[in-house]
């Protein structure tokens, strides 16, 4: 189950694709970008046609990256208002904030996170 | 407000053996308390702040604790200061106030808890600027 550091080493390996593309894939970074993009949702078919060629395998590896940070910032961002209107008695606010982003979030560890909040305001009525 | 934390300690220790200290016992961090924790930058000043009420678990007494306490204390009106006038780029300054409400959050005891090293997850969304969600999360 990939971890966070598996999601810092494919950011860098974002971070160092060239422009224009080199090659940039080992067998590991491949096994790292399979496991990674399975992580923020991208199904395993688009992965394997992403990864026969080295372009479109940088696209695949700047999307996962992407999805993870800002994925990360938006959720971030949102459960700072979340709390703010739990805090000011607006639970309906709280849950229709967090059911606004549940409607596009793509990477289930951020939704499952949002769901825990969701429950959370629920419990708090 | 140093006396005060330094009184709230030494009374902690007497209560601990009875009826035990909350903050200690249960790992309960107000709101202050997690914004100085987010700033301990040294094993003593850490060990001090996540051993609250018991300064003999990091080698010292009451008193020298306290005088840690005060000097962290200081550490961060002068961190908070820095970045009040400017010195801090006005990026670097809402990331940091960004990460530490974010390890607020993880320490906090309202629902949902979270689970993961709050403190470390905090050092990495300063350097990375992003909160490390795999790592600490609500469970």
């Amino acid at each position: 189950m990939p971890t966070q550091r598996d999601w810092d080493a494919v950011k860098d390996l974002s971070r160092r694709i060239t422009d224009p593309v080199q090659p940039f894939l080992t067998t590991e970074m491949r096994a790292l970008v399979q496991a990674t993009a399975h992580d923020v949702g991208i199904p395993p078919d688009e992965t394997t046609r992403a990864l026969q060629d080295d372009e479109s395998a940088a696209v695949l590896v700047r999307e996962i990256a992407s999805r993870i940070s800002t994925g990360s910032r938006r959720l971030s961002r949102t459960l700072v208002e979340v709390d703010r209107r739990r805090d000011a008695g607006d639970l309906e606010g709280a849950r229709q904030l967090l059911q606004d982003v549940l409607a596009v979030e793509v990477v289930p560890h951020y939704v499952d996170i949002l769901n825990t909040y969701l429950q959370a305001v629920d419990d708090d009525s | 407000m140093k006396k005060q934390k330094a009184g709230a300690g030494l009374l902690c220790l007497l209560a601990v053996a009875s009826l035990g200290c909350a903050s200690s016992a249960t790992g309960t961090v107000n709101r202050r308390d997690a914004y100085a924790l987010a700033s301990c930058t040294d094993t003593v000043s850490c060990c001090i702040q996540r051993n609250p009420g018991v300064p003999e678990a990091c080698g010292l007494t009451a008193g020298e604790a306290a005088a840690h306490l005060a000097t962290m204390d200081a550490a961060v009106r002068f961190a908070n200061e820095r970045v009040k006038e400017g010195e801090d780029s006005g990026a670097d300054e809402g990331w940091r106030a960004h990460c530490t409400d974010q390890y607020v959050r993880c320490r906090d005891q309202k629902k949902p808890r979270w689970i993961g090293d709050c403190y470390a997850c905090f050092r990495y969304c300063e350097g990375q600027r992003e909160w490390p969600f795999r790592d600490c999360h609500p469970r």
